[in-house]
């Protein structure tokens, strides 16, 4: 192994040097990992590093066997004791840094400096399963230079570079990986499930819809300004008061928590869909959030997802949890009727109150149904209520104990949408009339930059359906309370003191602006890079006049493609680099241009001298000039030893020539 | 003792003045012949009787202060005339060899085109060898040794071109040339040219020109002129006009050649304008033109300096 490495012994200080280089590399490409490790990790990485690098400062011997082997066992069981596993994207990348530091202790010779250099490309493999949006290429590409870099210095053969020509060569290197990338990028087969099952690290994680609805669930989601998906409408855009984004819908309610338990129910056949009124068509990009759910505009018919079906709720239901950005079309009806098989059955379970909970509710909504000529009536005279007593919409509504209807109805009086849905619903079951709670998005903000409609966890929202006249109808109990909410959005509708902050910024024109610019540009690169799957590859292939390409086709163009370009950079390596003009050639280049638009043309085969005497004849008043030009180049040309023109000489000859200027006839 | 760049340039400004003195008017002619002795190598002069081509070689034989001889060649010249002959001595009861003509410093081979070529190839062995061998025994031919041929151009009665492969032995070819009308009126009036001749003195003694001939490498040669040296070469061999294009031998030859110019000149390192001017004198007489498409004879020179661009 050791033979492709120097025959000889580097110098001390050149070994510092390549440590070094490579020392930076490692902590750079480690820099995502770092910061989501446990904080002992990070510290370990940092204090091997520093004392490796001692060590080679002091010229002491690495340490040994002896307190190699037990490290790597102390250091097993602390990863094990840590995240309780050693597998997992967590507790692999922990088990990695912390192995990548023992490995960096026990460098010796260049052989274990190119192992460590190999884990580097690693963890930056790895960071792609942290973080893939925009902002990550430049980082990337920084750390793969930094590593391409530190293998220069490890593969030289005479002493290490300086850092400037490792810079240069570094980039050469760079620039020539660069269409092999792209044809990669475009053609190697792509595969319809994740690469890796785990995906995105911290989905789990991520705030977003639940299946289950407690109070205070939505109002704490609307703190959070992250994207829940992007929407780009095919045709006309729908008013903000009908953005309804259908997620989640709960159905059973156990006195306190609503919560969702459609896995048993039937699959709704769109055949059987009565549809009418205005319809939107769009696409909508959908960011991972791990469960099984789509999100999609009331009601939708048609979409394009695989493997997705709607449910008796009119819920669009992923076969696959959603862990990966998604991407569908999807057509919405305004109004959707539905012919049920069971409908009896159906609507049975919408009725159910658990019993003993919330007493205060049930009584008051039997008094007032017996007031009320009708379902409908009732209905209305909650909402009236709502919108007449003293109630208020807040982000920061207070918390709520065993009976929160009850607690909310009677006393508190405060609360955010999913208490008013919650609340409705309940009052709605009480009076037997089926009710169920629809979680999801309300609303959105179109970004003028590219006419996305950006919808945030902030737009979260929850609303009520009730069951009259056979039909599910749409109540949104919210709007009763703030109808800015959905007329305008959250930050209208709250009141002057839930303003943070935050959302003072966020309201300010440019900043604004800043965001909506950013997003589109990341709207751009989801679309076009990240959301580059086998579908938009078998299309591009298409397009490029494949009939049915599969995947031999894939690769045998792929093969092709990176034949040509390697050929091409044989080309160019063998015939290309000597059209590379030296600074020397290039100099005195210009001082024939400059001569040359003054009249007198050097023919290419006139040698410095006899042009020089030509030029002088012909422009007496220069004379001085092109000779003392001429003899410093025929000096640092002709006559100089070895090939490496005097840095000094060169500047005072491009001096010169800049200086120079020739009389014209 | 030539020992810097100076001195060199000293001694060879007097040379050329000294040859000068007799050759009239043929200063860049008599620069070459120097630059091709400097260089270590034969020089072949080609042109009509009588314009002083065996002159030329006498003086500057004399002026190097080298032994001289002179072969005449004809049309029944033998080898053994050129390189000697071991005959047998009755006293001794064994063969002694004796000596040929080309046992000198500088061997002036005059009209070497009309020899029969097994004469030819004897004179041209003993240039690539410097020796002869006879009867098995080798004989060292004294140093430096230098051959100077001179052939009348080879479409007169009664020659026998030399072939390629011996042309390329001769470092240079030059031809002389008439002299102007004021110059040939100065040696109608003059003297006899013979008379100057031993007038001259040697400028140098014989065991100088080594060390005058190890100067030129202390002209450099940077890697741009090497370039320049390979586009020449490769022109040659690669343009259709040429059948046959410069060997290895003749670019060794060409740059060495443009050194020992350079040093004449006074330059330091060899300049594009040194290769230039040694370049029709080195490969004019190498280079074979294809009669389809090619240029005049005596043109093919210009015509790839002209071509081939300075890098």
């Amino acid at each position: 192994m050791d033979k492709l490495l120097p025959l000889h012994e580097p110098s001390a200080q050149d070994r510092r040097i390549r440590l070094l280089w490579l020392l930076i590399a490692v902590l750079f490409v480690s820099l995502p990992h770092l910061l989501q490790v446990n904080i002992w990790i990070t510290l370990m990485l940092l204090g091997v590093s520093a004392w490796r690098y001692a060590l080679e400062y002091r010229n002491w011997s690495v340490p040994s066997v002896w307190i190699k082997v037990p490290l790597v066992f102390a250091a097993l069981a602390a990863v094990g004791f840590t995240y309780r596993s050693i597998t997992g994207v967590e507790a692999g990348t922990g088990l990695l840094l912390v192995m990548l530091a023992l490995k960096i202790l026990e460098t010796k010779t260049g052989r274990d400096l190119i192992v460590v250099s190999a884990i580097c490309w690693f963890l930056m493999f790895a960071a792609f399963l942290r973080e893939q949006q925009l902002w990550a290429i430049p980082y990337i590409l920084f750390g793969i230079s930094l590593s391409v870099a530190a293998l220069i210095q490890i593969h030289r053969v005479s002493a290490v570079l300086p850092a400037r020509q490792v810079i240069t060569k570094t980039a050469g290197i760079i620039i020539q990986a660069l269409p092999i990338m792209l044809v990669l990028f475009f053609l190697f087969p792509r595969i319809p499930a994740p690469f890796w099952a785990m995906s995105t690290v911290g989905s789990s994680a991520q705030t977003g819809l639940s299946d289950q609805l407690n109070p205070g669930d939505i109002s704490s989601l609307s703190r959070s300004d992250s994207v829940a998906f992007r929407v780009r409408f095919n045709g006309a855009i729908p008013p903000a008061s009908e953005r309804y984004w259908r997620g989640p819908v709960m159905t059973y309610f156990n006195g306190r928590e609503w919560s969702w338990a459609d896995r048993g129910e039937p699959i709704l056949s769109v055949e059987e869909l009565l549809v009418g009124g205005t319809y939107y068509e769009y696409e909508l990009m959908l960011e991972p959030h791990g469960r099984e759910w789509l999100l999609a505009l009331e009601s939708p018919v048609q979409w394009s997802q695989n493997k997705a079906y709607l449910s008796a709720n009119l819920q669009l239901i992923s076969q696959i949890p959603v862990r990966q950005r998604i991407a569908y079309t999807a057509r919405s009806y305004q109004f959707v009727q539905k012919q049920l098989p069971d409908v009896e059955r159906h609507i049975q379970a919408m009725r159910h109150l658990p019993s003993g909970s919330n007493p205060e509710t049930l009584a008051f909504a039997l008094k007032l149904r017996n007031e009320s000529s009708s379902d409908s009536d009732y209905l209305n005279r909650i909402l009236d209520m709502f919108r007449q007593q003293n109630f208020y919409y807040t982000l920061r509504p207070p918390r709520l104990g065993n009976n929160p209807v009850d607690q909310f109805l009677f006393a508190s009086r405060r609360g955010f949408c999913e208490h008013y849905a919650s609340a409705f619903a309940t009052l709605a079951r009480a009076a037997n009339i089926p009710a169920r709670v629809v979680t999801g998005y309300l609303g959105g903000e179109l970004n003028p930059m590219n006419n996305d409609l950006i919808v945030r966890q902030s737009d979260a929202h929850a609303w009520t359906e009730v069951w009259i006249d056979g039909n599910w109808l749409r109540v949104d109990p919210t709007a009763a309370v703030a109808p800015q909410r959905i007329e305008l959005g959250l930050d209208e509708a709250l009141s002057a003191s839930d303003f943070d902050f935050r959302r003072n910024m966020r309201n300010t024109q440019l900043f604004r602006q800043a965001i909506l610019s950013l997003d589109a540009v990341n709207a751009a690169w989801n679309r076009w890079v990240l959301a580059f799957g086998p579908e938009m590859q078998q299309d591009l292939l298409r397009n490029a006049g494949f009939d049915k390409p599969d995947m031999r086709d894939l690769i045998l163009l792929m093969a092709i493609s990176i034949s040509l370009l390697l050929a091409a950079l044989a080309y160019y390596l063998r015939f290309g680099i000597r059209s590379k003009k030296d600074p020397l050639l290039q100099t005195y280049e210009t001082f024939c241009k400059k001569l040359a638009d003054s009249g007198v043309i050097r023919h290419r085969s006139e040698g410095p001298a006899s042009f020089a005497a030509r030029a002088s004849r012909l422009r007496q008043t220069d004379r001085s000039h092109i000779e003392s030009i001429t003899q410093l180049y025929i000096r640092l040309r002709y006559e100089s030893i070895g090939s490496i023109v005097p840095a000094a000489e060169l500047r005072q000859l491009t001096k010169l020539v800049k200086a120079f200027k020739p009389t014209s006839d | 003792m030539v020992t810097d760049l100076a001195s060199a340039k000293a001694v060879t400004d007097k040379l050329a003045n000294e040859v000068g003195q007799i050759i009239l008017g043929k200063e860049q002619e008599i620069q070459l012949a120097l630059a091709c002795i400097l260089a270590g190598g034969h020089l072949l002069i080609e042109d009509v009787p009588g314009v002083g081509k065996t002159l030329m070689a006498r003086s500057l034989a004399h002026s190097l202060g080298l032994s001289f001889s002179r072969i005449q060649f004809t049309s029944d010249l033998m080898p053994a005339d050129v390189i000697g002959v071991s005959i047998y001595q009755q006293n001794d009861n064994r063969f002694v060899f004796h000596k040929g003509s080309i046992f000198a410093q500088m061997v002036l081979a005059d009209e070497v085109n009309r020899a029969a070529p097994k004469s030819q190839s004897a004179l041209l062995e003993a240039m690539e060898e410097q020796q002869v061998t006879v009867d098995g025994k080798s004989w060292e031919l004294p140093q430096p040794f230098i051959v100077i041929a001179t052939q009348n151009p080879t479409h007169q009665i009664g020659t026998y071109p030399l072939p390629e492969s011996q042309l390329d032995r001769f470092l240079m070819q030059i031809g002389l040339g008439y002299p102007s009308e004021p110059l040939e009126r100065k040696l109608l009036r003059g003297d006899d040219r013979r008379g100057t001749l031993k007038s001259l003195r040697p400028q140098i003694s014989g065991d100088e020109l080594p060390a005058l001939q190890h100067a030129i490498k202390l002209v450099q040669v940077s890697e741009a002129l090497l370039d320049y040296a390979q586009a020449l070469t490769r022109y040659t061999r690669e343009h259709p006009d040429f059948e046959l294009g410069l060997s290895p031998r003749a670019s060794i030859d060409l740059v060495n050649a443009a050194r020992a110019w350079a040093l004449i000149q006074g330059h330091l390192g060899v300049q594009p304008e040194d290769l230039q001017s040694v370049f029709a004198a080195v490969a004019d007489h190498r280079l074979r033109l294809n009669s389809a498409t090619g240029a005049m004879p005596g043109q093919a020179a210009m015509q790839v300096l002209t071509e081939v661009a300075i890098p």
